[in-house]
């Protein structure tokens, strides 16, 4: 119930990067509805889509009539989620989404514009993809003593195939190691982390940490070791070899990792080439796999050797 | 007594119309000075900082020239931005200002609107920039004609209503 209102609240908050006439059709659902999206798609010529925990997408109708989107809807939703500034936000629309206060974000695509190969800018928005953020707290409550040591937290790397929750309990340990007096360095990459904006997160992740946003995990961790002393440092999704490279230099530095890789569990992990070298210099000392059970997560901690 | 006074109330009225049309002019130069500047002084910022639009107008509205209030109204519509885009706002607030400005020069300045916000950085400097060089065109034609006109109006205005009052004193 309460989860249902957390969810709605930010659906609300989310919307209030639309249009007055979207706004108004989304707002006006059923908020039971609202309680189980996780997406809201809109798509010029085609219409406005809500999409639930289950993957599903269903159009939104207002007065039993699909809600038209139009073209000028979705450049006007950019320009509100810009503030009518596009030359703040050029990178990341290069890259395809914005940061929203509150962590939302909004995804886009359509007509690129190219220099030298590399996307410059998405011209012509044809679709945009409204993120609604509600995060978990709590989830690292359960795993948090078992990946301390003597007062020391170990390093541990999180495994969950995706949509599985890594993410999430990667924020809610940074944010728990921050409550325990641990500085924490995070290089989000992605912004999806801490969700930075205007140098302010709009997740949880702490009082003690220090985020190195939009930049490459590598370049990221080195920065937080060269300025920011971190006592343990954080990387979401470890994916080719420059990110095991920068988290081995930082083990090497004597700071603490805190991780999270695309793996069901140790073996699909021992099978991947990337991770090697992670293995081999034994980098980390715990691992901390996610599984579904019957409709609820649970944390498998596991000492490695 | 009565028609004496009648009298120099038309001169007065007379004068006056060809007084404000002169300070017309000079008005009308002065707002496409400041205009000019401000768009001068936005290109620069987007080209050195990425200022995003906020920043800029804030920065605009905090000048003493006839157009900070543009620029302050202009601020005070971002967060209307739902209701309408950003080029009907920078339109609301150019109405509403009163420049002094002929057609034309209104027509540069809402170009404005379709400028600011819509490109990255040196994309929105680089046309500014034209805008700025077409404003100052206007501005040394606006000055041309203030120092052509401006004080034929003036006594245009003084000898209209010199004339009248002659015509209307009794001989």
């Amino acid at each position: 119930m309460e989860r249902d209102m957390v969810r709605r609240r930010a659906v609300c908050e989310a919307a209030q990067v639309l249009p007055r006439g979207l706004r108004t059709a989304v707002l006006s659902q059923d908020p039971q509805r609202q309680a189980c999206w996780e997406e809201l798609r809109l798509r010029a010529g085609r219409g406005l889509f809500a999409v639930d925990s289950a993957g599903r997408e269903a159009p939104l109708t207002a007065g039993g009539r699909p809600c038209p989107v139009t073209a000028e809807d979705l450049r006007q939703t950019v320009e509100i989620a810009t503030r009518a500034s596009m030359q703040g936000a050029a990178e990341q629309l290069a890259a395809g989404f914005l940061p929203l206060p509150g962590g939302h974000r909004l995804g886009l695509c359509g007509s690129a514009a190219l220099r030298e190969g590399r996307v410059l800018a998405v011209r012509t928005i044809s679709s945009l993809n409204l993120r609604i953020a509600c995060p978990v707290t709590g989830a690292g409550a359960e795993v948090l003593p078992a990946l301390m040591e003597r007062g020391r937290f170990q390093s541990s790397l999180i495994l969950a195939p995706p949509g599985e929750g890594k993410t999430t309990l990667l924020r809610d340990l940074i944010r728990l190691l921050g409550e325990a007096g641990i500085r924490t360095g995070l290089a989000d990459e992605r912004g999806e982390v801490a969700a930075l904006r205007g140098g302010v997160p709009q997740l949880d992740v702490g009082p003690l940490s220090d985020i190195a946003d939009g930049c490459p995990k590598g370049e990221g961790l080195m920065l937080l070791l060269r300025a920011m002393s971190p006592q343990v440092l954080a990387a979401d999704e470890i994916t080719c070899p420059a990110d095991t490279e920068a988290l081995c230099q930082g083990a090497n530095c004597g700071a603490a990792l805190l991780a999270t890789a695309h793996a069901a569990g140790r073996d699909e992990l021992e099978r991947r080439a990337v991770y090697q070298p992670l293995l081999a210099g034994r980098v980390f000392r715990r691992l901390v796999t996610i599984r579904r059970e019957g409709g609820a997560r649970r944390y498998l901690v596991e000492r490695l050797p | 007594m009565t028609r004496l006074m009648g009298a120099l109330a038309v001169c007065a009225a007379c004068g006056w119309m060809g007084w404000s049309r002169l300070r017309w002019y000079q008005a009308r130069c002065a707002a496409l000075s400041a205009l000019a500047h401000a768009m001068d002084r936005m290109a620069s910022e987007l080209n050195a900082c990425q200022t995003d639009t906020a920043a800029l107008l804030a920065l605009l509205a905090e000048g003493e020239d006839c157009c900070a209030a543009l620029f302050a109204r202009c601020l005070a519509g971002l967060d209307r931005l739902d209701e309408l885009p950003f080029d009907r706002l920078w339109a609301e607030a150019v109405r509403a200002a009163q420049l002094p400005l002929r057609g034309e020069e209104t027509g540069l300045l809402l170009r404005a609107g379709e400028i600011l916000g819509r490109y990255e950085g040196r994309e929105q400097a680089r046309l500014l920039h034209h805008l700025r060089r077409a404003l100052e065109t206007r501005r040394d034609l606006a000055q041309e004609e203030a120092r052509r006109y401006g004080r034929l109006s003036l006594l245009l205005g003084l000898s209209a209503g010199l004339m009248l009052s002659l015509l209307l004193m009794p001989s």
